[in-house]
């Protein structure tokens, strides 16, 4: 087990070495950042140019620059600076994140402990009315576009029933509303995964072979079949959570929700590339760090996944 | 010979309801069954084998499968009448069953100990050190090398042979009365398979359960069993002891199969194969089932199905050419 | 015809397809971005037969001993490691591109699963038609009338053409796998488990169905079975395979009468007589077969040995011929042996 974990580490972090290459090179192919900095009506003299240039560091070799680029990172964890507001790229970072994390865990949170076991039950009871009423629930949940939810529901419970804050960050409280117009897509998608994956199980000898050497019906389904059932949902919902990770742009547009998302929207209308190559770089890592996670879990789920390496 | 019937079926029918309309795969099978007797259910795909140990087991499919008649009268008692709760401390205790696909019968995701120690947590409270060395005597009982390894391996680092062995322990742990082999050798090369058979032939001998096969291989039946019951479309349509069936067939069924097996003994010019294809479950003729495809068939075979006829002490067969009263 | 009159018509008949110490190894790599080699699978390890003309010749062996892999060879599905694979004659691996084209027209294949090896989309028209459409240039009357007379050769009625194959058993599509192999009118046909899959009753009417076919056209086959009833039934000659070599090739009825490597006469053994009371020699194996990935030192099938003595560990028995066109390899029988 300790070599599979140690090589999917390996595999991480040349994964995010690649990754943070190509979002400098990428940043570096939209523009030459120092024209980029001078405001644009006054022409500015080539000396001040050149000046900036060579103050940014932008006048030398582009590997060079990397290089400086990720010493300064790995070394002292630095970003470089918004040019904006000329404020520390990772002061913001770390300003942003908490409610980003927070949200996502909440939506992720809620999918899992409301869509897994839902799933579950609706291929134990299949054909039932409750299977049915889950399908029901699922399509809507994929089908409903996420901006016109968040609106409903802003309008439902925010400005008729007034029953929940709809706007900012804050106490559980403001987290109630994002987290459910967040979670309800993966929730849906969860439902119909776990549905489709516990029948498939239900199915398999193994099951028979438990009922016929006589385990209790509730054995067979949560011991034998839905351990099974959820090792399918895994990378499913690690993906989701990477997904939610990156800032939900259009919830936290909504619901003024100040996290990375909405970071990396300013950061891009303003062409405040320190920034933008900031925040890539971060939910990149969430991304890799997330599958890392999922990867070493599913050695843990399944010991033929340990074992094939 | 004094006989201790430890199972006796009578007249169970398993149908299944589709939208195309009701599917017979058990329609009317009788039979009885010795303690510490092994009977072989012989009978091509289709022919509702498999479905009547699942029923035995009461394990139809659902939704759509049920048992809609019939009793089965297990050691006294008739297992139609249980509901789940009594059903599932019958199996695995009393009855129980190796699945036609013992490869996949085990549990991917947990250790062979987990799953051997597990029949055990079921009956009653006992010490997870007590319930280790059950385990490991388990394995060792089924001659699997170093039981105490095998203990915490998960079912794909062994060898098939290996798990099937498992799967015989796990059907052995609480020593029922009788089990059920539903084609348990079908998967594995010859030389495993004849390891497995005396495997299970000297489990019967040290604990005395019955056990039924579920195969199409004659070959397993003229090894291992006692007496035979061939199944066509449903029915049982003769029922005797080994020799006397293999020796002596009366229904026209029973005969063409056994002819058209290939000798392992001698060389056989060419065979005598059974012509057209089982009948559909859904549409049965009201006549004999084998009606169309048998050589001797004749205008009542076409009426009306044939009552079952006793050719000889334990040996019935059910064909109108053995009717000497009309 | 009796199979003694048939075996001595074969004498004189030319083999169609020979194979010479044939190999095939699989590598065995490690690591994701630094691959490197660790081991080989000796799926098949010198392996040499011939398959007369119009004459069945058996691969029989349990999983893993390589007589699929074998198979694979001759139809060139597996590029061989070393070793060479004659056809009438000549050199499969200097056939030139042409040549190539007709020698995969003339060696054709039955696979055991008729469930998966028959595309479900197409209708069997089309099934059969795709081989002639391929390599000949017909009309469609020509094409429609040939596999009408495909279809009624096989035993299957002229409308079944116009069917998709979940509308048939799985005995009529092994017959419509069978009229597929045969529409290019081969001279070579590789039966793998042709009818392991099928129900008992349906087994005797692929069997014998194949049987009239080879003499009604003079076809070889190349049967790679299990089921050693099935191989005696079908087969002129048969060899004995553990881990990826033979061990032993006599004629059909010389192999079940007299079978000498230890293997072979287990194999027998294992294989469950068809009839109750038949009295036979009984020989239980221990263990499993081991991975052709590092087999057994010597003979590899000495840990299993019943007969097993001194040499076996230690030295490769070579093939030895004890009677007319019977060899074994094992050291029993080797010069100076016990």
């Amino acid at each position: 087990m300790t070599r599979y974990i140690l090589r999917k580490v390996a595999e991480a972090i040349v994964t995010l070495l690649g990754l943070s290459l190509v979002v400098f090179s990428a940043v570096h192919m939209t523009g030459d950042p120092a024209r980029l900095l001078l405001p644009v009506r006054i022409d500015a003299s080539e000396e001040v140019y050149e000046q900036l240039k060579e103050e940014l560091g932008l006048n030398r070799p582009f590997m060079v620059q990397y290089y400086t680029f990720m010493r300064d990172l790995l070394t002292k964890g630095d970003f470089g600076r918004s040019v904006r507001s000329q404020k520390e790229a990772r002061h913001l970072l770390v300003e942003r994140i908490p409610a980003t994390l927070q949200l996502a865990a909440a939506g992720l949170f809620l999918s899992f402990i409301i869509g897994v076991p839902a799933g579950i039950l609706s291929a134990v009871k299949r054909d039932s009315i409750a299977d049915k009423i889950g399908k029901a629930v699922a399509i809507f949940g994929l089908a409903a576009p996420q901006f016109w939810v968040a609106i409903m529901v802003v309008i439902l419970f925010g400005a008729y029933l007034q029953w929940l804050p709809v706007y900012g960050a804050g106490g559980i409280r403001n987290l109630i509303l994002p987290a459910i117009v967040l979670a309800l897509g993966p929730l849906a998608a969860m439902m119909r995964l776990g549905r489709s994956s516990m029948l498939d199980i239900l199915d398999s000898e193994f099951v028979k072979f438990a009922r016929v050497k006589g385990m209790r019906e509730s054995i067979v389904i949560w011991k034998h079949a839905a351990r099974n059932a959820v090792i399918p949902l895994m990378t499913f919902g690690g993906l989701t959570l990477a997904g939610l990770l990156n800032g939900s742009i259009v919830v936290e547009q909504v619901f003024a929700w100040p996290g990375l998302g909405r970071m990396m929207i300013e950061g891009v209308t303003q062409r405040d590339m320190p920034l933008v190559q900031a925040t890539v770089l971060v939910s990149g890592f969430f991304y890799v760090f997330t599958a890392l996670v999922v990867d070493i879990l599913y050695g843990f789920a399944d010991p033929r996944i340990r074992d094939a390496n | 010979m004094n006989h201790d019937v430890l199972l006796e079926v009578e007249d169970l029918r398993t149908h299944f309801f589709t939208r195309t309309g009701v599917v017979k795969a058990v329609d009317g099978v009788s039979f009885t069954l010795d303690r510490g007797e092994t009977l072989g259910i012989v009978g091509e795909s289709g022919s509702g084998k498999s479905m009547t140990a699942l029923s035995l087991m009461r394990l139809v499919p659902e939704p759509g499968g049920r048992i809609v008649s019939g009793r089965i009268m297990f050691d006294g008692e008739d297992l139609l009448l249980k509901d789940s709760s009594e059903m599932s401390v019958i199996r695995g205790r009393e009855i129980c069953m190796i699945l036609q696909d013992p490869m996949t019968s085990l549990n991917p995701v947990l250790s062979i100990g987990n799953q051997l120690m597990e029949t055990y947590r079921s009956d009653e409270r006992h010490s997870s050190r007590d319930l280790w060395e059950r385990g490991v005597d388990l394995l060792r009982k089924v001659r699997i090398p170093a039981p105490e390894i095998r203990m915490r391996a998960f079912p794909h680092q062994m060898s098939g042979g290996m798990r099937q062995r498992v799967v015989g322990a796990i059907a052995i742990s609480r020593m029922p009365s009788l089990i059920i082999a539903d084609e348990p050798t079908t998967s594995l090369d010859a030389t495993i398979q004849l390891q497995y058979l005396r495997l299970l032939k000297d489990i019967q001998k040290e604990t005395g359960a019955a056990i039924i096969f579920i195969t199409h291989d004659f070959g397993i039946v003229a090894r291992m069993c006692d007496r035979v019951a061939v199944m066509y479309a449903g029915r049982i349509v003769e029922n005797a002891d080994v020799s006397e069936l293999f020796y002596n067939p009366q229904h026209p069924y029973t005969e063409a199969l056994l002819g058209s097996v290939p000798d392992l003994e001698q060389d056989v010019e060419w065979l005598t194969s059974i012509a057209g294809q089982p009948p559909n479950l859904d549409d049965m003729p009201p006549g004999c089932s084998f009606e169309p495809r048998c050589p001797y068939a004749f205008g009542r075979c076409v009426e009306e199905y044939p009552r079952e006829f006793l050719v000889a002490q334990r040996h019935r067969a059910s064909c109108w050419r053995l009717d000497d009263t009309g | 015809m009796t199979q003694v009159e048939r075996h001595e018509e074969s004498a004189a008949a030319e083999p169609l397809i020979v194979a010479e110490n044939v190999k095939k190894h699989f590598s065995v790599t490690r690591g994701l971005v630094f691959r490197q080699t660790v081991g080989q699978v000796r799926a098949v390890d010198g392996v040499s037969f011939s398959v007369p003309q119009g004459q069945t010749y058996s691969l029989v062996g349990e999983s893993g001993c390589g007589k699929t892999t074998t198979a694979k060879v001759v139809l060139l599905v597996e590029s061989l490691t070393s070793g060479t694979l004659r056809f009438e004659g000549r050199d499969v691996s200097a056939f030139t591109p042409d040549q190539l084209t007709e020698y995969r027209a003339s060696v054709q294949a039955v696979f055991q699963d008729p469930w998966s090896s028959l595309n479900p989309r197409l209708k069997v028209e089309s099934i059969i038609a795709e081989p002639l459409t391929a390599h000949r240039r017909l009309t469609k009357a020509e094409l429609r009338e040939q596999v009408l007379s495909l279809l009624e050769e096989v035993g299957l009625h002229p409308s079944h053409a116009y069917r998709y194959p979940h509308e048939f058993s799985g005995g009529q599509r092994q017959r419509i796998a069978i009229a597929r192999a045969l529409a290019l009118r081969p001279k070579l046909i590789v039966l793998d488990e042709p009818v392991s899959a099928l129900d008992v009753s349906i087994r005797a009417q692929i069997m014998n169905l194949l049987k009239q076919l080879q003499i009604e056209y003079n076809l070889s086959y190349l049967l790679i079975a299990h089921q050693l009833a099935t191989v005696r039934y079908m087969s002129h000659k048969i060899g004995v395979m553990y881990l990826g070599k033979i061990v032993e090739e006599a004629d059909s009825h010389d192999l079940f009468d007299n079978p000498r490597h230890p293997y072979t006469r287990a194999l027998i053994s294992a294989s469950l007589s068809s009839r109750p009371g038949v009295e036979r020699e009984e020989i239980v194996l221990t263990g499993e077969v081991p991975s052709p990935i590092d087999p057994p030192s010597g003979c590899a099938f000495h840990p299993r040995c019943p007969s097993v003595f001194e040499p076996c560990a230690d030295e490769t028995p070579v093939i030895e011929s004890i009677a007319e066109g019977h060899i074994v390899s094992c050291h029993l029988y080797q010069q100076g042996g016990r």
